[in-house]
């Protein structure tokens, strides 16, 4: 039989998309379709926008055609046209990585992942950011495992521990993100002011965060402040070294915590017993002491 | 890094600045310079003010006289601006305490200069004329412990000249209520005028807007920011909800319309708002009068509360009988609510208001006619008849008064 089947698929978005049978089982995914006999009348792909299929179908439509000769020729056009059909904004470059694991196309995703590993290698620190939120939020950790597209970092501590943690979860540190974009983060990276027992907590902080979707709802944002007033209920050297370590890692949301904290503490005190609480000395000089009497009159008019 | 003595003196300067940033009170502030050295010079000696509508230039007029019911031409009117006035409720305890004892003391001071206070009437807007002659001309605020409990604001004319003008003689000028709200950055005031129409401002704009809603002629009593949108009540009841963007005003069911009583307020304790209907009963007060010899059970003071509870969720209001051990209180610049547990001193399930036949003889003193309606017993008195409670505005006890020097070795 020399004429080819057709088949027809739908998007996510309701677009029909006519192919011939032989371009359609690039996708392992729609072969095991036909061949179970779910393919009579149009594939729906619920996970497949329309824009993104027709890219994959342009995709499977180039290699079908293109014949896998052992001719360099023809494979290095083969490879150029693969390299501009990749020039893609990033959102489309992760969508289509998903489309392509969930049609089982495996040169598509060999393809796209490359492409993403290669792309990290170039970037600056914002950049590299925003990928790894992307790639958090499509949950294609285990992907980039095996593309090798390093989502970890390693953190030591002032006492010599290593901390692995996810880029975006370490992203959370201004300090941290500077230095990935100084290139200063391919090997452990150094915190000599922070000890493990704080980076352990300041790493729960930042990977709650991080996890924590920034929703409009009151109930998430209750949530996530409860759990907040939890984190802070440490003894005082515990506080006191949360606030040193937030401000050398530049963690803004966590210095406002911290410092609302102690804040907190010191609201309703008198001096004295502000004094009590953190262990101070009173220290004035005849002058100071004179100022704060000063300061704290009530003159009737 | 294990905690010791001097753990809190290795804060850097801006951490401490950072920490002092996040204390929202004067009292505070002062309090966390007077701690140590480092403290004090991590910050400057000016508490920052989280008000910006303080010394600014308010529009006037609010708008023309026809509009706000006034029958004097425009032309009368002054030339000048307002200015927002702020006052403090302080709540004031000894600094050394027992448990039980219920010793306290509530001031209004106005705060014209850091540190120079004018005392005022508590739940009214009167400046005390004359303090008594023993009463000590300076007060240091570190001998006794004093927590802010809220402000209350007010309008003031100046002329251009920049000379007050607080004659009756202008009616523009006569502002029954004002209330400062703030969204995010937005601030603003909404204001009753003396003849009962509602005006809004929003900083940043030249121009108050009256509040349209839909009456002929308002005549609002009270009105309050809760939870994002303004209720308004008018002298018969009516309650209209305002739109803080819109501007726009629906009506809402009222529990109130078309009662006889003389003034209704809102207040807001805890969350939840609730409404005050005050009756006072001029009818029974002059037939207990007149048959006195006959009429056996006269309540003293013929004046009780209604109170209601708004639900939300319903658009509705209960009416409540029991508003466990909270306090509520009924000034005339503002209605604010205290938990009798965490201030000692106040009779709990109770609304503390004003009422001129309370008014005894001297009344250049902070509650000159404040009384009390007890939810419970339903019986309103002025604030003598509540033994153990009728001190808490007035007179300022002994360890208010400044100790005498330490004798120098």
């Amino acid at each position: 039989m020399a004429s080819s089947k057709t088949i027809t698929l739908r998007s996510s978005d309701g677009e029909a998309f006519d192919l011939e049978e032989v371009v359609a089982v690039e996708s392992q995914t729609i072969k095991h379709m036909i061949e179970d006999g779910c393919a009579d009348n149009a594939i729906p792909l619920p996970n497949v926008t329309s824009k993104i299929l027709a890219k994959v179908i342009e995709y499977c439509k180039k290699h079908v055609e293109t014949p896998k000769a052992e001719e360099h020729a023809v494979n290095d056009e083969l490879k150029a046209w693969d390299a501009d059909f990749v020039k893609v904004d990033q959102a489309t470059l992760f969508d289509l990585i998903l489309a392509a694991n969930y049609l089982g196309i495996m040169s598509l995703l060999d393809l796209t992942c490359q492409t993403v590993a290669d792309m990290i290698k170039e970037m600056s620190g914002n950049e590299i950011c925003e990928i790894h939120l992307l790639i958090k939020e499509r949950s294609l950790e285990k992907i980039c495992k095996i593309y090798n597209i390093k989502t970890k970092l390693t953190l030591q501590s002032s006492d010599g521990m290593f901390f692995y943690v996810d880029v975006a979860v370490a992203m959370e540190s201004q300090t941290i993100k500077h230095m990935i974009e100084d290139r200063c983060a391919d090997n452990a990276i150094p915190l000599p002011n922070v000890t493990s027992k704080i980076l352990a907590r300041v790493i729960e902080y930042c990977k709650k965060h991080v996890e924590t979707p920034k929703a409009e709802e009151h109930a998430v944002n209750d949530e996530l402040r409860a759990w907040d007033a939890d984190f802070v209920k440490v003894d005082q050297a515990t506080l006191f070294d949360l606030i040193l370590a937030a401000n050398y890692l530049e963690i803004k949301s966590l210095l406002d915590l911290t410092c609302q904290t102690v804040a907190d503490m010191i609201r309703g005190k008198t001096p004295e017993e502000i004094r009590k609480t953190f262990l101070r000395k009173h220290d004035f000089t005849p002058e100071e002491e004179e100022e704060v009497r000063r300061e704290n009159q009530w003159a009737f008019e | 890094m294990e905690s010791d003595a001097g753990q809190w003196s290795h804060l850097p300067k801006d951490l401490l600045a950072k920490i002092a940033e996040r204390l929202d009170t004067r009292i505070d502030f002062l309090h966390f310079r007077g701690v140590c050295s480092p403290w004090m010079s991590s910050v400057s000696p000016t508490f920052p003010s989280k008000n910006p509508l303080l010394s600014l230039k308010l529009p006037y007029p609010i708008a023309s006289n026809a509009n706000l019911n006034i029958s004097d031409p425009d032309t009368c009117n002054p030339r000048g601006s307002f200015s927002l006035i702020e006052s403090t409720l302080f709540y004031l305890q000894p600094l050394r305490q027992t448990p039980d004892s219920k010793e306290a003391l509530l001031v209004k001071l106005e705060e014209p200069k850091p540190g120079k206070v004018r005392l005022l009437d508590t739940l009214s807007r009167c400046a005390i004329q004359h303090l008594p002659k023993n009463f000590p001309k300076v007060l240091n605020t570190l001998n006794f412990r004093v927590r802010e409990v809220g402000k209350a604001y007010g309008l003031r004319f100046f002329d251009v000249r920049g000379k007050p003008i607080t004659s009756f003689e202008f009616k523009s000028i006569l502002i029954k209520k004002v209330i400062m709200f703030s969204k995010g950055d937005e601030y603003g005031l909404m204001m009753i005028h003396i003849r009962g129409r509602l005006a809004l401002w929003r900083l940043g704009e030249e121009k108050w807007s009256l509040i349209d809603d839909g009456a002929e002629k308002s005549h609002f009593d009270d009105v309050i920011y809760y939870k994002g949108r303004f209720y308004a009540i008018d002298y018969k009841g009516r309650i209209v909800v305002i739109d803080a963007d819109s501007l726009k005003a629906t009506e809402l069911a009222s529990p109130v319309h078309g009662s006889r009583g003389t003034h209704k307020h809102f207040v807001e304790s805890f969350g939840e708002l609730f409404l005050v209907d005050k009756y006072l009963d001029d009818e029974l007060q002059i037939f207990c009068n007149d048959y006195s010899d006959i009429v056996a059970d006269v309540p003293d003071y013929p004046v009780h509360f209604e109170v209601f509870k708004f639900i939300e969720e319903e658009q509705k209001w209960d009416w409540v009988s029991d508003i466990g051990d909270r306090v509520l209180f009924v000034g005339d610049d503002r209605t604010f609510s205290l938990s009798s547990t965490d201030f000692p001193g106040f009779k709990g399930n109770c609304v503390y208001f004003t009422e001129d036949c309370f008014c005894e003889e001297d009344d250049d003193r902070p509650g000159f006619d404040a009384g009390i309606f007890d939810l419970e017993e339903r019986i309103a008195g002025p604030l003598s008849a509540f033994p153990g409670y009728s001190k808490i505005f007035w007179p300022p006890p002994a360890w208010l008064r400044p100790r005498p020097p330490a004798q120098r070795s």
